[in-house]
């Protein structure tokens, strides 16, 4: 029989999640363009401690967080919704909050603004998603994905009027936050970052049981003693945080929140009080990984450039996301 | 018998179509209610409204002498369980772990099920005849069986009452006569007061202490089983022509569609 989930479980598989993404994170700050040796990197000074600790571990650390904010909000959004579709990048959650920072770039905001604004971008996104959900009882799978498609569409339309007005500096900030770049923006938008992230993974793992019940639906959920309104509101507010924050900082990242929760789910069972949180870790992880290869696979080819991580986690999530749904076309 | 759940004098429409008009229902301790009617009568809403999950237009529901409206959702989750008529899982979710979210009520905050929310759980599955399926993927189970699941899920949140919108259908025969049996059982052993809202009407007169017919928004018949199952009370209620008879075992009522 599979087991059901007990506290030595959960905390051995949060454990074994921990030193995979430990592992992820020692496994990309050596590997790059440059090679380092081990000495070298401890020794303050040296070239390789400055790659190491400057270049390298600004982005890891930003991939991590990234990782974090976008696998864990997928996971949340797909209890809610009851979806297993959901994604904020496929709601438009993503671009609700694009449209928020890359207006901001045509204010000259700083991260902390362009953050603000990005958090607007995605709550209104979600204010939007979930009002429908509500007038409709519950979504269907194509009505949420078309409400996806032309949230998006209607998004980038205004992030292609902003970029025509802007200067060709911010058109260039405009076109990185676009293509999803972890590229590092320095330690001091990591430590911002890490603090939207912390708080809000928190706040989801804490709700993280409640999600559960609503899987069975949102009267039961109410039957069972959760406090739906309350509930949403509370998820609501968390990964409006962190998708704006994570936006703010590394632009449109697709994908993460929809195929690392369901792979989380297909070996660690679907028990929310772990999904949430073991997304969230194998979220980091393969950000971590997904930018390493992204710096490191056009290396030896002779072209002088690095892929932006957002190719990479499309290249995978596509086909990933057309697998599932033709999955749960069969099933319904 | 003393009343544990009632509702006085409850509305409810949607829009402009009053699904409900003024119904009042008393539900005793240890008791089992039947209530029965036609398609669109609103024995649904009804049975949102006795669980608390809506809020009727007017009127009001008592729960042990408190108004459920005021009650904080997770007490009044430890008082009444609720089976709706149909439920959609869309996460792979064992059955034992559906039925375990029955213990949610009585978990600590951030906490994991204990030893005795797991006899609990796995009682409340070889009451409705699904230890065999505790291990078993939800959606990949049959109707019937998901059902006799979600109703075990009831069972654990060890409720004083067990609101039940059509749980036989789906079921078989055996499972549908076991599954009244059950209720029965658990009426004089624990004291469980259930309604259920059923549509094999003979199943209601077999098993049921009092039914209630609903009809258009309102109640047209209530009383015991050999005051309800008459041809002239069903056969008014659901405007067709019955036959009706006794069962010459138990002397309970029953009705067969006349030709």
């Amino acid at each position: 029989m599979k087991p059901f989930l007990t506290y030595r479980r959960w905390v051995g598989a949060n454990l074994l999640l921990l030193a995979l993404l430990a592992l992820a994170a020692i496994a990309a700050l050596s590997i790059g363009s440059e090679s380092v040796s081990l000495g070298d990197v401890f020794t303050p000074g040296t070239r390789a401690h400055a790659i190491v600790f400057e270049s390298r571990l600004p982005r890891v650390l930003l991939a991590a967080l990234v990782g974090i904010a976008l696998a864990s909000s997928g996971s949340a959004f797909q209890a809610l919704l009851r979806n297993p579709l959901a994604d904020p990048f496929i709601l438009g959650v993503s671009g609700g909050a694009a449209l928020g920072a890359i207006a901001s770039v045509g204010f000259g905001l700083s991260f902390a603004g362009q953050s603000a604004a990005a958090f607007a971008g995605a709550g209104a996104s979600m204010l939007m998603i979930f009002g429908l959900a509500r007038a409709r009882g519950r979504l269907s799978p194509t009505t949420l994905l078309l409400t996806g498609v032309i949230f998006n569409a209607f998004c980038f339309a205004l992030i292609l009027f902003v970029n025509a007005i802007v200067t060709m500096e911010e058109s260039y900030q405009i076109l990185f936050l676009l293509i999803g770049n972890l590229e590092a923006t320095g330690m001091r938008v990591v430590l911002m970052l890490g603090a939207f992230v912390v708080t809000g993974f928190a706040l989801l793992c804490a709700c993280a049981w409640r999600m559960n019940l609503m899987a069975l639906g949102e009267d039961e959920a109410i039957s069972m003693g959760v406090d739906v309104s309350r509930l949403k509101v509370w998820v609501f507010a968390a990964a409006s945080l962190m998708v704006g924050a994570a936006v703010a900082a590394s632009g449109l990242i697709g994908f993460v929140g929809l195929f690392v929760p369901h792979i989380v789910r297909l070996v660690a069972g679907s028990d929310h009080r772990l999904l949430v949180p073991a997304s969230g870790l194998a979220g980091a992880a393969f950000l971590i990984m997904a930018d390493a290869a992204a710096r490191t696979i056009l290396m030896h080819t002779g072209y002088a450039t690095e892929l932006p991580a957002g190719v990479v986690t499309a290249l995978v999530g596509a086909p990933m996301f057309l697998l599932l749904l033709r999955r749960q076309q069969t099933r319904i | 018998m003393s009343i544990i759940l009632e509702a006085n004098d409850v509305s409810f429409s949607f829009g402009a179509l009053n699904v409900l008009r003024g119904v009042s229902v008393t539900v005793c301790k240890g008791t089992v209610t039947g209530i029965i009617g036609p398609n669109g009568a609103g024995k649904s809403t009804l049975m949102r409204i006795l669980a608390g999950t809506l809020s009727p237009a007017s009127g009001s529901v008592i729960l042990d002498g408190k108004p459920v409206a005021r009650m904080h959702p997770g007490e009044r989750a430890r008082h009444i369980a609720v089976v709706p008529q149909e439920t959609h899982i869309p996460f792979p979710f064992t059955a034992l772990e559906i039925v375990l979210m029955g213990r949610a009520p009585y978990l600590p905050a951030f906490g994991f099920e204990s030893r005795h929310d797991v006899d609990v759980a796995m009682a409340a599955l070889n009451a409705t005849d699904c230890t065999h399926l505790a291990g078993r993927d939800i959606a990949e189970l049959s109707g019937g069986e998901r059902r006799r699941v979600i109703i075990a899920r009831a069972l654990a949140q060890e409720t004083s009452i067990l609101l039940l919108d059509e749980p036989m259908s789906f079921l078989d025969l055996r499972h549908s006569s076991e599954l009244a049996r059950l209720l029965r059982e658990k009426a004089r052993s624990s004291n469980l007061a259930s309604v259920a809202v059923m549509h094999d009407l003979n199943l209601a007169a077999a098993f049921c202490d009092r039914i209630i017919i609903l009809k258009d928004g309102s109640i047209s018949a209530e009383g015991t089983p050999a005051e309800t199952i008459s041809s002239g009370v069903i056969g008014s209620a659901f405007n067709v022509r019955v036959s009706t008879g006794r069962d010459p075992a138990t002397g309970a009522p029953y009705c067969i569609p006349a030709q």
